[in-house]
């Protein structure tokens, strides 16, 4: 019988009649899938409604997508694993592959077909629930197309779960041991897609982690699910996709570990941090806290002057809880607000709406049946109505209107953030004006315009957000705006107050707070200008160094008092576990690396962690980790007879990956059974055909006497 | 590769963990031959049938089909082999026509009415489910699908199982009709002897992981000897035996020794003589006979029966 040609385009009709099938085959998990993502859906909007009507801040929050994270990940997963696992062993594995058609056209059939279930399972509620909160008078809220975007990404970060059940269904793994590693990779980009600004980021981040496990799942299949029968892409794909899973496994493990075994140390004995404050007399003082987890508790347990020295007065445990009684501050304002802060930074971008509007609030809340936004796209204050969803109107600098149309003049210039704690008190900072916003009236008045040549960066007050304030009187309520020339401190009411000239001392600070002692002598206030948590501003973060300046009566000046670092808990000092397990020389290569470009850039290297340990130590650990990792390697690879270009790769694997690399190694080699050579008595691998010490060959089977073989058929 | 000869193994090993299953296994099936693959549950056929197609890697060894390396079959070699596992695959939510409809899409020379013949055969009814067949009619359709693509190589891995005779004979006159054509081989493991003894002409015995028979049927049948050993008086047949080379299976009664050996010569002759038995009579042994010799354990207890005396005397008797 001659060969027979196949006819000239066989692929297609395969393919179709394999997508055929997989699509009919699967319905039902596609239909459980729709349900589950639907009942998600469902939940979401539900609460986001209860709360709309309770008049909680919801920030205009994407809110319907959260539980969509979590239902088009397990959508993708359960397509992914049930395409699988019903073919992927035994004779059902022969029906599926032993047919004439190649078998990545098998797997691109599968794949196309869960896909399109995929897309039908997820992309059909995402497109009802974008519609349903696009339509006006579904939810108390602005919209814009670009709300859908969190959804979109979650959609197609579903792939990567989907393509990673194909893979852990198809992987020839131990359930207890690897076979659940590649979930890692799918996890990490759901880290990742949740922590990136752009849209672009999360797509290009979809699109690797696709390409990535979609390659090793399709290496997999194709090879049958074992690691050596793969191609070199497939097997670095694999490769790249365990790595996530082991290392989050790895520090999962790591971290029950040092919770359950390790935390009574600190537990007993506290993490201890040093930071200051404003006491109530209105010095400035050196606070030393200790910090207790289980239970959790932080508490002052001694006051020190600025050298350190103990101060008297507070030795008695209860004066040091009312050491800074008395004193008033303000939310700090941000002195760069082109910059953004780490809130600001989580807020914003794609998966926010920071960047669309802002939600105000007013502390007594104003009435929970409103809810009132400042949308940046037109410059005005948008009204809605809770329970019916309606927009009611707009305010703008001249005041609020009802109805659907838009004042003419709006707010000029972009809307400042003035600091964490943003609109507790509703003052808002534009460049050129600041405005009072009364929402339980709906009014509103410019209570600062800077001169000529000035820009406004930032306002807060003091606000009343605390019922001590009222006890304080009009002194207590107060506002601060930092413009481009000076700090300015007036009344509530836009009168009064005094400034100060930002000095080339304070130039280079991020933000200042403004506080005021009023039970001291002359009730001073103090301008306290400090790093913040805003990075590069002058490359320090967190805790960096401070500079306060305090003004007496008359508001002139009496001191100015450099501020040193707070020190934050010591614990880490000490060499943990987890350091060991991600020790490598690529982990402290890339800081060295990093480092070398601060400081070829420009910029100042001060570490922002000042507490963390040395780089001569990272250094140290890290090579000997790498050495022992190497070290593991070489005689793994010795021991089951690696060829020599393999027994280098996985040795410079172990030395540049550390621990993770020989992990890595563990979980995807398939080790194979190793018996005694009769030949030289030593161990050997019975995958070759000849023993690597002694080059015996297997001997054939003992002969018992029964053969009976035909000469030619052997 | 030598024309003659579609499917080759040589030193084909294979592990699970650390119990080898197929142990060296080097053969020649040749061409246009029913070739008949048997051993025990568990000895390594469907193992090393997997390996031959390259559903399962080899631990050691390599094997050819249509003189392709298994690990490695393209689509119109895989085009040209028929297999049919034991669990009958398919998929159970398709009806018979779609079966067939669907399995048609792949092959380039799916005979239709080979198809329609086998299920007509079978008494299907095109409308109805795979899921609701029976074992007998799975197995029909499962043939159907197997048969129609006109395989020049038929892997059938233990077809037969569970199924009730008639179905059983269904199947056996669907083998040997398309054995009609010389030059297609069919590739077969089976546990029904007498099934082997009617289509086989070639015969390949797995003991235990390792083969022990290759050769023509014929081959077999006349190689595999079973002699009585007459004890008369007061003599006794041994109650053990020295090592016999070539002993497969010993029954034994009260006056009487019944041994079946692989291919005796003079040396098992003399052998035998210093059993000490008054008579030795050569006695015809079956195919059956033969195979099951290798079949059970070696010597006196490789069935439950020849452990006992008086029952083994009545069986052998018989």
């Amino acid at each position: 019988m001659s060969d027979n040609a196949l006819p000239d385009t066989p692929g297609i009709g395969m393919l179709r009649a394999i997508v055929w099938k997989e699509l009919r085959e699967r319905l039902k998990v596609t239909f459980v899938c729709l349900v589950i993502v639907v009942a998600g859906q469902f939940i979401s909007l539900g609460f986001q409604h209860m709360m709309s009507l309770a008049g909680v801040e919801t920030g205009g929050s994407l809110f319907p997508f959260t539980f969509f994270t979590l239902t088009s990940a397990l959508s993708g997963l359960l397509i992914g694993r049930a395409q699988i696992v019903h073919e992927n062993r035994g004779d059902r594995w022969g029906f599926l592959a032993l047919r004439p058609v190649r078998r990545s056209t098998l797997f691109l059939g599968k794949a196309v077909a869960g896909i399109l279930l995929y897309s039908v399972a997820t992309g059909v509620p995402l497109a009802f629930v974008t519609a349903w909160m696009a339509a006006p008078g579904h939810r108390p809220l602005p919209w814009d197309p670009s709300m859908a975007l969190p959804g979109v990404a979650d959609m197609l970060c579903g792939l990567v779960y989907y393509f990673a059940a194909m893979l852990v269904g198809m992987r020839e793994a131990k359930w207890y041991g690897s076979r659940f590693l590649p979930l890692g990779a799918a996890i990490a980009c759901s880290g990742v897609i949740l922590y990136v600004s752009h849209f672009w980021q999360a797509l290009a981040v979809v699109a690797i982690g696709v390409a990535v496990v979609g390659m090793a799942a399709a290496a997999t299949v194709i090879g049958g699910g074992r690691y050596e029968p793969l191609s070199r892409p497939g097997r670095m794909a694999l490769g790249l996709t365990v790595m996530p899973g082991l290392t989050l496994a790895g520090t999962l493990v790591i971290g029950i570990i040092s919770l359950t075994v390790f935390s009574r140390m600190p537990a007993r004995d506290g993490f201890r941090s040093t930071g200051y404050a404003i006491a109530g007399d209105g010095s400035i003082v050196q606070r030393v806290q200790v910090q207790h987890f289980f239970p959790a508790s932080l508490q002052v347990v001694a006051v020190n002057d600025l050298q350190g020295h103990a101060i008297e007065r507070y030795q008695d445990s209860v004066a040091r809880t009312k050491l800074t009684a008395g004193v008033i501050s303000t939310p700090s304002v941000s002195l760069h607000p082109e910059v953004p802060s780490t809130l600001e930074s989580f807020e914003s971008g794609y998966r926010g709406t920071h960047d669309l509007f802002v939600q105000l609030s007013s502390l007594p809340p104003a009435s929970s049946e409103v809810s009132w936004y400042f949308v940046r796209r037109v410059g005005l204050i948008a009204a809605y109505e809770n329970r019916s969803a309606r927009l009611l109107g707009w305010m703008g600098p001249d005041g609020f209107r009802l109805g659907d149309s838009l004042p003419s003049r709006r707010f000029e210039g972009p809307l400042r953030p003035t600091s964490e704690f943003a609109y507790i008190q509703p003052v808002l900072a534009f460049p050129s004006a600041v405005y009072r916003v009364d929402l339980h009236q709906r009014g509103i008045r410019r209570v600062f315009t800077p001169s000529i040549g000035e820009i406004v960066l930032g306002a807060v007050t003091s606000g009343d957000s605390t019922a001590a304030m009222s006890a304080y009187g009009p002194r207590a309520n107060f506002d601060v705006i930092a413009t481009t020339r000076n700090v300015y401190v007036q009344a509530a009411d836009g009168t009064g107050g005094f400034s100060a000239a930002r000095d080339s001392d304070t130039v280079v600070y991020g933000t200042v707070t403004v506080s005021r002692a009023l039970l001291a002598l002359g009730t001073p206030t103090f301008f306290w200008y400090a790093a913040s948590d805003r990075p590069f501003i002058n490359g320090e973060q967190g805790t960096a160094a401070g500079h306060v300046t305090e003004f007496g009566e008359g508001n002139r000046i009496v001191a100015q008092v450099p501020i040193p670092r707070d020190t934050v808990p010591t614990a880490t000092d000490k060499l943990s576990a987890r350091d060991v397990f991600t020790a490598s020389t690529i982990s402290v290569t890339w800081r060295a690396a990093l480092q070398a470009y601060l400081r070829l850039s420009g910029r100042r290297t001060v570490s922002p962690r000042n507490w963390q340990r040395s780089e001569v130590v990272n250094w140290i650990v890290s090579t000997i980790a790498s050495l022992v990792a190497a070290a593991l390697a070489i005689l793994l690879a010795r021991l089951f007879a690696f060829e020599r270009d393999r027994r280098l790769l996985w040795t410079a694997l172990g030395f540049v990956l550390g621990p993770l690399g020989v992990l890595l190694m563990l979980s995807l080699i398939d080790w194979p059974v190793r018996e005694t050579c009769p030949g030289c008595a030593r161990k050997r691998v019975v995958t070759r055909a000849r023993c690597e010490h002694c080059d015996a060959p297997f001997l054939p089977p003992a002969l018992d006497g029964t053969e009976i073989f035909e000469p030619a058929m052997l | 590769m030598n024309s003659g000869i579609v499917m080759q193994a040589q030193g084909l090993t294979r592990y699970f963990g650390s119990r080898k299953v197929v142990d060296q296994l080097t053969m020649d099936v040749p061409r246009g031959s029913v070739f008949a693959f048997l051993g025990r549950n568990g000895s390594g056929k469907t193992t090393t049938i997997r390996m031959l197609l390259g559903l399962t890697e080899p631990t050691r060894g390599s094997s050819t089909v249509l003189g392709h390396d298994s690990r490695h079959l393209p689509p119109e070699v895989i085009a040209r082999i028929g297999y049919m596992s034991e669990s009958h695959s398919m998929y159970e939510w398709m009806t018979v026509r779609q079966c067939g409809a669907y399995q048609a899409r792949f092959y380039p020379r799916w005979n239709a009415k080979v198809f329609d013949s086998i299920v007509g055969h079978f008494h299907l009814d095109l409308r109805a489910k795979a899921a609701d067949l029976s074992r007998g009619e799975r197995a029909g359709l499962s043939l159907a699908m197997t048969l129609a693509p006109e395989p020049e190589l038929l892997i059938l891995d233990d077809p037969a199982i569970g199924l009730d005779p008639v179905a059983r004979r269904s199947l056996l006159e669907s083998m040997i009709y398309i054995t009609r054509d010389s030059d297609r081989t069919i590739f077969f493991s089976s546990h029904l002897l007498d099934d082997v003894e009617r289509v086989a002409d070639h015969i390949a015995i797995l003991d235990r992981s390792v083969l022990r028979v290759l050769c023509p049927v014929d081959i077999l049948r006349s190689s595999v000897r079973q002699f009585m050993l007459h004890y008369a008086g007061a003599a006794a047949p041994p109650t053990s035996l020295p090592p016999l080379r070539g002993l497969l299976r010993v029954r034994r009664s009260p006056s009487d020794l019944w041994l079946t050996v692989a291919a005796p010569d003079d040396a098992t002759q003399r052998e035998l003589r210093l059993l000490g038995a008054a008579t030795i009579e050569e006695v015809p042994v079956g195919l059956n006979d033969a195979v099951i010799g290798y079949l059970g354990d070696r010597g006196e207890h490789g069935f439950f029966l020849d452990g006992m005396p008086a029952l083994a005397a009545a069986g052998g008797a018989a």
